[in-house]
């Protein structure tokens, strides 16, 4: 590169100076091409009128997002995702960090029984929420089997129907899922907590649940934000387990907000409608994950 | 101030057995060093005090009580760890606090007495800091501000100079030193560095392989070590230990090297090793009792050997000349203007009054 | 009435085209399609169609012989059937010219005929000599599945129909009988009614033969649940829409029966039918574990043990072989849930020689065979096939199988098809499921009223009433 510069002057020095900025791109127009084309196309025809009868492409103005409005069936969806992220993500936490820190002691065949817990992020999630259908059978379902052990006569719950089942059965399968997403990254970063400093809180005579929260937590803090971010995107996307256990039903009692939006979009062919919610989530989610990193920031 | 008492002590890890059976008394109010090679057990054992790690025999006894079911936190001790173990996210003064607050003492006292540490650690601005903007000296002012700002009645020591540099090494070396003057409390202090034994320690004890090899006050062990391992790990430069034969001369003993040149023993050394007249032995003597022959005479003790040096490390007071001897290199202590360079011929001096003799089977003295 | 008139004109219309076009040689339709097909040589067609069991007809059967007589490959696009109207619709959106035939369901026709999505097929139809052959597909399929607004679109070529399956054996076994007429004071037959139903199902619950015997199971998964209501709906005398102000009237007092009625009945069905689909009901079903079922046609075929093909390997051995009888369901007038009818894409670069593997799959012989074959599921839909002898002796009783899916085939029912349909059948859907799930039954279903006019708003009134009044002009929109 010096040569470069030295001999070929004007556009050497220019090139040496913009290097970093040619090598990364290649990157910079992948990333236009891959997130911000489609974005812009979404935004486009959020503006159209296209469903299954109509294709039109004029500018509707704001048609679609007058009805986002005035759509309860969304705004149930929306609330139904924000239950079940505050529900779920603080459990998944909680029982993440438990086995977490179980599994920072040395235990006897450790290594078996962690392949064993992640096997449920491994699988797909369909094929988890598949799975979970079988469980929840209510007829040959080992759930309903071993509640019925427990109460000594069948139990005879419809999981995936009856009220008041629909919504745990639904946390259970996501939170069995994922919780071993949580555990493996909490424990990558607990086992990065320099382990002296727990000694010295521990000779100081802090409380095990003060070196955990004095000590432990501010040291997995990034991490423990970035699991949380992540997992509640995940969240917010919310489909798979429960298009596989109820479809959002019975009636649109699960309904999220991706399972009304595959509705819409795959099944109603409501394209500039979803469009539309899909543009808003976007610009939503967007704000939210920008406010979450600079609070990591601030918070390093 | 306590009194720590071990019996019988033993650490598996695993297959490694770290600690393989230690007894120790230690009195109240001494300082007592833990030195020994890596790997001899030692961070261990003062671990195993600590409560950090569980002994798996023996007991552990503080004040006469039996701690090895206690948790550290029950145990009333205070401990300096090596990398200081600071707490990143709390400022020097909320580290040096810590312990207070997690013993619920009141407000003010805990104001008071992290003043008093700071004052006396010389760490009062860097209070309001954050670790990571502190020097490697003043982190380790911190971490002994946070041992010594509570009452603890025993203070343990891993290793806690050996991530600083030399100069500060020596300066906060003193300083413990000091604080234990200050404070007559009773310390244990684990390090691999035989100085610091040396220095700090009202009682070494040596550890190899997880056993205690020897234990006494720093002189008894330097000057009358009972192996070669204790004769060899204490001292700088490293005791020079030469192959010889013990043969009778003249009514008295001598060492003879194979070379032939022969150091006659004093009476007083010999009679301990007459029994042993004729056979080999190994010579262990200190750089610095060596010294080159003069005109102001010798006294007695003081054997003459005729040397050619190969090679010169002057340190500037001092000047390590090395030469050989049956085949070993040996080094010498000099006055810095004694020798003049590699090649020189010269006549040294032996303090047999100082050397030790060593049975090259057991390598313990004779 | 329309139906004959239609059929006439049909008729009328085959046998001048018959007299003027006819080539020399009695060739048959399927004979015609192959010879005008060799021109095409070489090319490869792709084919949309339902994956799954479906796809083994084309896969392994027809596709593998139609090359082997014209040369032209088949590529199959296997494609969900849930994905198979979208996946359409955005292929021709797009422009992309990627399928050549497709699969569509009757009831999409006017959504994708609109759309421009389908060839019209009245020019292949002549030119290649067919409408002999349509005439023998059965009226009920023949006149509602195959045109939409006067113009062919699709070749009917598969007749899905919900019939009721029952245990002959049980129904007509001397003590039930004497039992149930004493229990009930009518004699023990299959339901002309769904009261009868209910009485029929709480009698074999409460008598079960076995542990585990229920007296019903149907099918009342979301995606296929709506079928049974149409059925119903209809057959108790309920309309979808006021026809004149398109205002939805399934919240009437029949719909919330309706469902009402179902809740009702699941007492007497295995505990958590309320969300069973096909595969559950078949496996109770062939398990022997129920006195009446609802299905298309193929379990006739599976209960009588017909078709031991290892493809089949998911449908358990038929513990019912010979004790199975056929009928209408209540009301007399099936539901002809889904079917299949074959479309021309109009991004076609093959069309012709998309329509005559369609003519040859669809003609007399060729289709024959294929609504034998055990594992595609292709049910009958051919006067023809009615009445195939080597059909009529595949077991002991294809003849009344047969006879009871030819008497569906002229009273059954059709699938609601006006514009955005699926807006209309999910809203449904999840009135119902909400009411499965413990929601008042009126109020989920006149939440759903609601929603049917908010959809009908945004396709516009107008356009909807002119599409309703399409379908509610054909002669099985509603039961005559």
């Amino acid at each position: 590169m010096s040569v470069a510069v030295a001999s070929g002057g004007g556009f050497g020095r220019w090139a040496d100076r913009r290097f970093k900025y040619l090598l990364i791109l290649p990157a910079v127009l992948i990333l236009l091409l891959v997130g911000v084309f489609p974005f812009i196309n979404i935004l486009i025809v959020s503006f159209q009128d296209i469903s299954l009868i109509f294709e039109d492409r004029s500018f509707h103005g704001l048609l679609n997002y007058k009805r986002l409005f005035t759509e309860a069936r969304l705004w149930q969806a929306i609330l139904h995702t924000v239950i079940f992220t505050l529900v779920a993500l603080p459990l998944e936490l909680v029982f993440g960090l438990l086995m977490a820190l179980l599994f920072l002691e040395p235990i006897r065949g450790r290594q078996v029984f962690l392949a064993l817990l992640i096997i449920p992020t491994v699988i797909s999630p369909i094929v988890a929420g598949a799975t979970w259908r079988l469980m929840f059978d209510n007829q040959f379902g080992p759930i309903n089997q071993i509640l019925g052990w427990a109460a000594g006569e069948p139990v005879p719950i419809i999981w995936i129907v009856q009220k008041g089942f629909v919504w745990p059965a639904i946390l259970i399968a996501e939170i069995w899922q994922w919780t071993p997403f949580m555990f493996l990254l909490l424990l990558a970063a607990l086992s990065n907590v320099d382990k002296s400093q727990v000694e010295a809180a521990q000779i100081d005579g802090a409380s095990n649940l003060r070196i955990f929260f004095r000590i432990v937590l501010p040291a997995i803090k990034p991490v423990l934000a970035i699991v949380l971010l992540i997992r509640a995107l995940d969240l917010f996307r919310l489909f798979d387990v429960v298009w596989a256990l109820t479809q959002g039903g019975p009636g649109t009692r699960t309904e999220t907000l991706s399972t009304y939006a595959y509705v819409q979009g795959f099944q109603q062919f409501e394209t500039s409608y979803t469009s539309a919610i899909a543009f808003v989530v976007v610009v939503l989610l967007s704000i939210v994950v920008v406010l979450a990193l600079r609070r990591v920031e601030i918070a390093r | 101030m306590a009194r720590v008492r071990l019996s019988g002590l033993h650490k598996h890890y695993g297959a490694l057995h770290a600690v393989r059976g230690i007894d120790l008394d230690i009195p109240e109010g001494e300082f007592t060093v833990i030195v020994g090679p890596s790997g001899c057990g030692k961070s261990t054992l003062l671990r195993t005090v600590a409560g950090l790690e569980e002994a798996d025999e023996g007991a552990i006894e503080i004040d006469g009580e039996v701690v090895n079911d206690l948790a550290p936190r029950d145990r009333n001790i205070a401990m300096v760890f090596q990398n200081y173990a600071l707490y990143p996210y709390m400022t020097v003064f909320e580290n040096i606090a810590f312990g207070l607050r997690a013993r619920k003492f009141p407000k003010p006292e805990i104001n008071k007495r992290v003043q008093e540490a700071a004052e006396l650690l010389d760490i009062t601005e860097q209070l309001v800091r954050y670790p990571r903007q502190l020097s490697g000296g003043q982190r380790q002012r911190v971490a002994i501000g946070r041992a010594i700002v509570r009452d603890a009645r025993l203070f343990l020591f891993d290793e806690p100079l050996s991530n600083l540099d030399a100069q500060l090494r020596e300066e906060m070396r003193a300083e413990i030193k000091r604080l234990h003057q200050d404070l007559g409390k009773t310390m244990i202090y684990v390090t691999h560095d035989q100085v610091e034994a040396m220095t700090l320690a009202d009682r070494i004890v040596l550890l190899r392989d997880g056993l205690i090899e020897q234990q006494g006050a720093p002189l008894d062990l330097f000057e009358r070590p009972e192996t070669r391992f204790v004769a060899g790990f204490l001292g700088s430069p490293t005791m020079n230990f030469v192959p010889a034969t013990l043969e009778a001369s003249d009514g008295g003993l001598a060492v003879r090297f194979a070379e032939g040149t022969t150091l006659p023993l004093p009476p007083t050394r010999a009679q301990a090793v007459r029994s042993r007249a004729g056979s080999a032995v190994t010579l262990g003597v200190r750089a610095e009792h060596m010294s080159r022959a003069n005109d102001a005479g010798t006294r007695e003790g003081l054997a003459p050997l005729n040397v050619t040096i190969d090679l010169v490390q002057p340190t500037g007071s001092r000047t390590y000349a090395t030469f050989n001897l049956a085949d070993t290199a040996v080094s010498a202590e000099l006055q810095a203007h004694d020798v003049r360079g590699p090649g020189e011929k010269m006549a040294l001096l032996v303090d047999m009054n100082r050397i030790v003799l060593l049975d090259p089977e057991t390598d313990r003295v004779l | 009435m329309k139906k004959t008139a239609l059929f006439t004109a049909l008729g009328s219309a085959t046998a001048l085209l018959l007299a003027a076009s006819a080539p020399a040689g009695a060739q048959s339709a399927a004979d015609r399609a192959v010879e005008a097909a060799k021109q095409f040589a070489g090319t490869t067609l792709n084919i949309t169609w339902e994956a799954g069991l479906q796809a083994n007809d084309p896969l392994n059967f027809s596709g593998p012989r139609w090359e082997e007589l014209t040369g032209i490959k088949i590529n199959v696009v296997e494609v969900p059937i849930n994905e198979l109207f979208t996946k359409t619709l955005a292929e021709h959106r797009a422009s992309t010219g990627a399928f050549d035939l497709l699969n569509v369901v009757p009831a999409w026709i006017p959504d994708l005929a609109e759309a421009g999505a389908l060839e019209p097929l009245d020019d292949f139809i002549d030119k290649h000599g067919y409408r002999e052959e349509l005439a023998d597909i059965a009226p009920v399929y023949r006149d509602n599945q195959m045109a939409y607004r006067g113009t062919i679109y699709g070749l009917p070529d598969d007749g899905d129909v919900l019939i009721m399956y029952y245990r002959k054996d049980l129904f007509g076994d001397a003590a039930h009988q004497a039992a149930f007429k004493g229990q009930f004071g009518y004699d023990l037959a299959p339901p002309d009614t769904w009261a009868q139903f209910k009485d029929i199902t709480q009698y074999f619950t409460e008598n079960r033969p076995h542990d585990g015997f229920y007296g019903s199971a149907m099918i009342r998964s979301p995606g296929l649940i709506h079928y049974y209501f149409e059925e119903r709906f209809r057959v108790e005398g309920g309309e979808f829409f006021d026809a004149e102000t398109m205002k939805a009237t399934i919240n009437s007092d029949i719909g919330v029966g309706v469902v009402e009625g179902w809740i009702a009945e699941h007492e007497f069905m295995p505990p958590g039918a309320e969300a069973w689909g096909p595969i559950e009901v078949l496996n109770a079903w062939l398990a022997g574990d129920l006195a009446i079922m609802g299905w298309w046609p193929p379990p006739g075929r599976w209960s009588a043990g017909y078709g031991d093909f290892e493809i089949l390997s998911f449908v358990p051995e038929s513990k019912v072989a010979g004790k199975v009888g056929y009928a209408l369901p209540p009301g007399g007038a099936p539901q002809l849930a889904a079917g299949f009818s074959l479309a021309v894409s109009s991004d076609s670069k093959n069309k012709e020689a998309a329509y005559l593997f369609a003519q040859w799959l669809n003609s007399r012989e060729v289709s024959l065979e294929r609504v034998q074959l055990p594992f595609a599921l292709r049910d009958p839909f051919r006067t023809s096939h009615f009445e195939s002898p080597e059909y009529q002796n595949l077991w002991p009783d294809a003849k009344d199988y047969l006879a009871t899916l030819q008497a569906g085939a002229e009273t059954g029912l059709l699938d609601l098809s006006i514009r955005n349909t699926f807006a209309y059948e999910e809203s449904l859907t999840r009135a119902i499921t909400a009411a499965f799930g413990g929601d008042d039954a009126k109020e989920a279903l006149d939440r759903a009223a609601e929603e049917w006019d908010r959809i009908t708003d945004r396709v516009g009134v107008e356009e909807q009433k002119r599409a309703y009044g399409d379908w509610i002009a054909k002669p099985n929109a509603y039961p005559n």
